[in-house]
């Protein structure tokens, strides 16, 4: 199977006049596994849905290994671009067996040749056993693979999956999304998933696109998505967390309500004010800690507790600790804060 | 975005609507064309008739359908009494048989010699009274024949409607301190109102198009007016113009129709398999509501199907002649082809529809399904007149014109096509609409052209529906009188005609075979229907 590099190139798209995408650029590179995350609504599916070509955009490029399927007057029709696709529904043929199901898109090949792939693939995505039976029959994550092995079956260069696990419950979904990373490394085939489920977005891939205001803002690893996201509303959607707001010292330093944190303050100048994104995992519960404060609002997770702590300042802030450390609301207790590198936003 | 085959697809879909805009657009324009003698004879003498008798006929059939069956629709799912169970379908029987039938059979059974009238002779000794007192051949009768023959279109719809809602609403109405009555007029009756307009438009659209109660009970109506106007005194223009009136009058009550519906649909659809808790009635209360569905089922079926019968048992001999057999097969034939067509054409447009889904394709489909409230006669006229004229110029252009239309089957097929492609288009759409519009995407990325598509997914998806569409297309067709009998080519007879000419030549008796054959034809969608929509899940499991 080839793997192929996408290229977006400041493609903008429009339904009935209403602006979807602007100017947006997108580079995905062979054998990456991306996944485009964003707020509801904000033409994460649109982007997709043009991408496969069930869309025209109004401008720029869409070049898929360095062929151009889209620049709003050509267009390649999906089934030339050689992709596939999955969707949060499936769209399984309730009327053919599964085994049909997955062999749908290869009928002009020979019949020796369906049947080397359809061996190929039911090894690959387990699902030896379930071939003869009608997809109302089989399980969620079941279903889920046959979908996934419809879309492999013709070869395609690029594999698109809008919401794939949205319907699965939690347990089903991470091994399902392990296999899934798995099958697409060895088969190296470049994938692009939507979601809203940032967490699923970071188990999956190899980077993030944040979608919003009808342009990529962000495109990153997740770790650094996580940890440096480039906007307050990216900070805020990869994860409960919170602004401190503090002064920047010197270039390297910003005194806070919860002391002094390090780390690099450029491009603010000594003596602006600046909000620091703290993450409910930077806060360490710690009683030997000179900072402390009081307990507001404290959530049982089972392993964790997420308590909602106010500083003496009356700011709040999150803070992830073991469970083991069960403490009352108005208790007083001492934390410390542990950050590798400063997310500052202007006030 | 253009699709391979994107203006084909128009053109094609053009055609579909071309045909069907044709005896509409040619009976139109007719409205401003009055002419002949004639005409002014008709419109001094018999055009107030032709109005003042269709609004009357319809005002009054309205009202009765709706009493009975609004009232029987609520008692059947509200109450428990004794026959409930068998009430419930046994009320939709009545749809199966054709209003003219059952004008035929009342017909006999008033006259002399008929079974009602010999009765009342022999027991009352009435005189010469009795001809008067019974005579059921005229405006009040074709009420009555008419009310019991189009109830159900309103007891069906009430029937759904009420079982859905009355889990809930009538319910929490109750909780709440309505009582019986009250819970009726003001929950019942206010939530089943979008069915009771939607059947109450059935009803009317059926009673406007009317034919053969009307020509048989000579009520001077539009419909008898244009056939009578063309057929007896020759005056095409007369009859078009009065079929144009008529036109307009029926696309009024449409849009009254839409209107009145407006963003109002609201159905309750929750919870459907839930059974509302049934109010037990007791003595003699049970009794009259007992007997009130017994009346209505007895004047509506059992009478007519019983007269039927015994008509059968003499005139035997007549089913089995060799003729008989013959007007069997034209009927099938015509309705089979017909239906399949139709429903192919059908498939075709609203899976068109769906792909393109552009104003084009949606005014089309609705022009498209514009037919089925528009009088048979009126069609009829309207396509006779267009080709006739086509076969004018033919033989004005050839030596030897080809007459494919006039007489010819296509022409009886165009009909049916503009009137009962309604049915199956509501019937495929809705089809189509269970379809995610996920699998087209999906499929779109296969390389597969859309008519194998269509074949491979759609058609299998949509098997139950396209089966109930041929069949629902199939038997109207089968029942369908006055533009068969307009259209129809020298010498085809169906089982509709053959019923019309046998009544029309007062050989009421013999009406029994072809009568009882449409009505066994007719039951197989009631069947479907009933089982649909009237019997329970876990009823259906024990039988």
């Amino acid at each position: 199977m080839r793997s192929s590099k996408l290229e977006i190139k400041s493609i903008s798209y429009s339904i009935n006049n209403n602006l979807i995408l602007d100017n947006l650029d997108l580079d995905i590179l062979p054998e990456e596994i991306i996944s485009i995350i964003g707020p509801s609504a904000s033409g994460k599916s649109s982007l997709l849905r043009v991408i496969a070509g069930f869309d025209q955009i109004n401008s720029g490029r869409i070049i898929l290994n360095e062929k151009i399927v889209d620049d709003g007057s050509l267009f390649i029709k999906p089934y030339k671009r050689n992709v596939g696709i999955i969707f949060q529904d499936l769209a399984l043929f309730p009327h053919l067996t599964c085994a049909e199901n997955i062999l749908f898109g290869l009928s002009k090949n020979d019949i020796s040749e369906k049947n080397t792939r359809l061996k190929k693939l039911s090894n690959l995505l387990d699902i030896k056993n379930i071939l003869e039976k009608f997809p109302h029959e089989i399980s969620g994550g079941q279903q889920q693979r046959i979908a996934i092995a419809r879309a492999l079956a013709p070869k395609p260069e690029l594999l698109l999956f809008d919401e794939p696990f949205s319907a699965l419950d939690e347990e089903l979904k991470d091994l399902l999304i392990a296999d899934v990373k798995a099958l697409l490394k060895t088969e190296k085939i470049t994938s692009v998933f939507v979601t809203h489920n940032i967490k699923e977005a970071f188990q999956l891939s190899d980077k993030i696109a944040y979608l919003s205001d009808r342009r990529i803002i962000q495109n990153d690893t997740p770790y650094n998505i996580y940890h440096k996201p480039i906007s307050r509303e990216i900070a805020h959607f990869c994860g409960s967390g919170c602004f401190v707001r503090g002064t920047v010292i010197d270039s390297n330093h910003v005194a806070t309500p919860l002391g002094k944190l390090s780390g690099d303050t450029v491009p603010y100048k000594v003596n602006d004010d600046v909000d620091v994104m703290v993450r409910p995992d930077d806060v360490i519960h710690d009683n030997n800690s000179s900072e402390s404060a009081r307990v507001v609002e404290k959530k049982f997770f089972g392993s964790d507790f997420l308590y909602k702590l106010e500083l003496k300042d009356g700011q709040n802030i999150l803070c992830l600790t073991p469970s083991h450390h069960d403490h009352s609301i108005n208790e007083v207790i001492g934390i410390r804060v542990e950050i590798d590198h400063l997310v500052l936003f202007s006030v | 975005m253009r699709q391979l085959g994107f203006y084909n697809d128009r053109i094609i879909l053009l055609l579909i609507i071309t045909i069907v805009l044709i005896p509409i657009l040619t009976v139109f324009s007719f409205l401003f064309y009055p002419s002949g003698d004639l005409w002014t004879h008709l419109r001094a003498t018999l055009i107030d008739d032709y109005i003042f008798n269709t609004i009357f006929i319809t005002f009054f059939v309205s009202l009765f359908t709706v009493i009975i069956g609004v009232s029987s629709a609520w008692l059947v799912v509200m109450y428990s009494f004794p026959g409930k169970h068998i009430f419930k379908w046994l009320l939709v029987m009545p749809i199966a048989i054709p209003a003219y039938i059952s004008a035929y059979i009342y017909a006999g059974l008033t006259e002399p010699s008929g079974f009602l009238f010999d009765f009342l002779d022999n027991n009352f000794n009435l005189g010469r009274e009795l001809f008067h007192l019974i005579d059921i051949r005229n405006i009040y009768g074709s009420i009555f024949v008419l009310s019991i023959s189009l109830y159900p279109y309103v007891y069906l719809l009430c029937y759904s409607s009420f079982r859905e809602q009355s889990y809930c609403a009538l319910e929490v109405g109750k909780s709440l301190g309505l009582n019986d009555i009250n819970s009726f007029n003001r929950i019942g009756l206010p939530l089943a109102r979008p069915a009771i307009v939607a059947g109450l438009s059935l009803v009317v659209m059926e009673s406007v198009a009317e034919f053969g109660t009307m020509d048989y009970y000579g009520v001077a109506t539009f419909t008898t007016g244009i056939y009578r106007t063309w057929f007896a005194l020759g005056d095409e223009s007369s009859a078009l113009h009065l079929a144009s009136i008529l036109l307009s009058f029926v696309f009024i009550l449409i849009i009254i129709e839409k209107y009145s519906r407006g963003s109002r649909a609201y159905y309750h659809s929750s919870q459907k398999n839930k059974i509302p808790l049934e109010i037990k009635l007791h003595g003699k209360k049970a009794l009259l509501v007992s007997l009130w569905c017994t009346l209505v089922i007895l004047l509506g079926f059992i009478i007519p199907i019983v007269q039927l019968i015994i008509w059968l048992l003499s005139t035997f001999d007549y089913a089995l002649r060799e003729n008989f057999l013959n007007i069997i097969m034209n009927s099938i034939f015509i309705a089979s082809i017909s239906a399949v067509l139709i429903v192919l054409i059908s498939i075709y447009s609203s899976y068109k529809n769906r792909m393109m889904n552009d104003k084009f394709t949606n005014i089309a489909l609705k022009i498209f399904s514009l037919g089925y409230s528009i009088p048979g006669v009126v069609i009829a006229v309207g396509i006779i007149i267009f080709v006739t004229s086509i076969d004018n110029i033919q033989a004005f252009l050839f030596d030897e014109p080809f007459y494919f239309f006039s007489g010819s089957l296509v022409a009886l097929f165009i009909a049916y096509l503009v009137r009962f492609s309604t049915l199956s288009l509501n019937a495929t759409e809705a089809g189509l609409s269970k379809i995610k519009k996920n699998i087209d995407l999906t499929i779109n990325t296969f390389q597969l052209n859309p008519i194998l598509a269509l074949s491979r997914v759609h058609i299998p998806m949509m098997k139950t529906t396209i089966v109930t569409s041929l069949i629902l297309v199939f038997v109207d067709i089968i029942k369908e009188l006055p533009a068969t009998l307009i259209l129809r080519p020298f010498n085809f007879d169906t089982l509709a005609i053959n019923v019309y000419e046998l009544a029309l030549s007062e050989q009421l008796m013999f009406i029994a075979s072809p009568s009882l054959m449409l009505i066994i034809i007719g039951l197989i969608p009631v069947i479907i229907l009933i089982n649909n929509t009237i019997i329970d899940k876990n009823e259906k499991l024990e039988t």
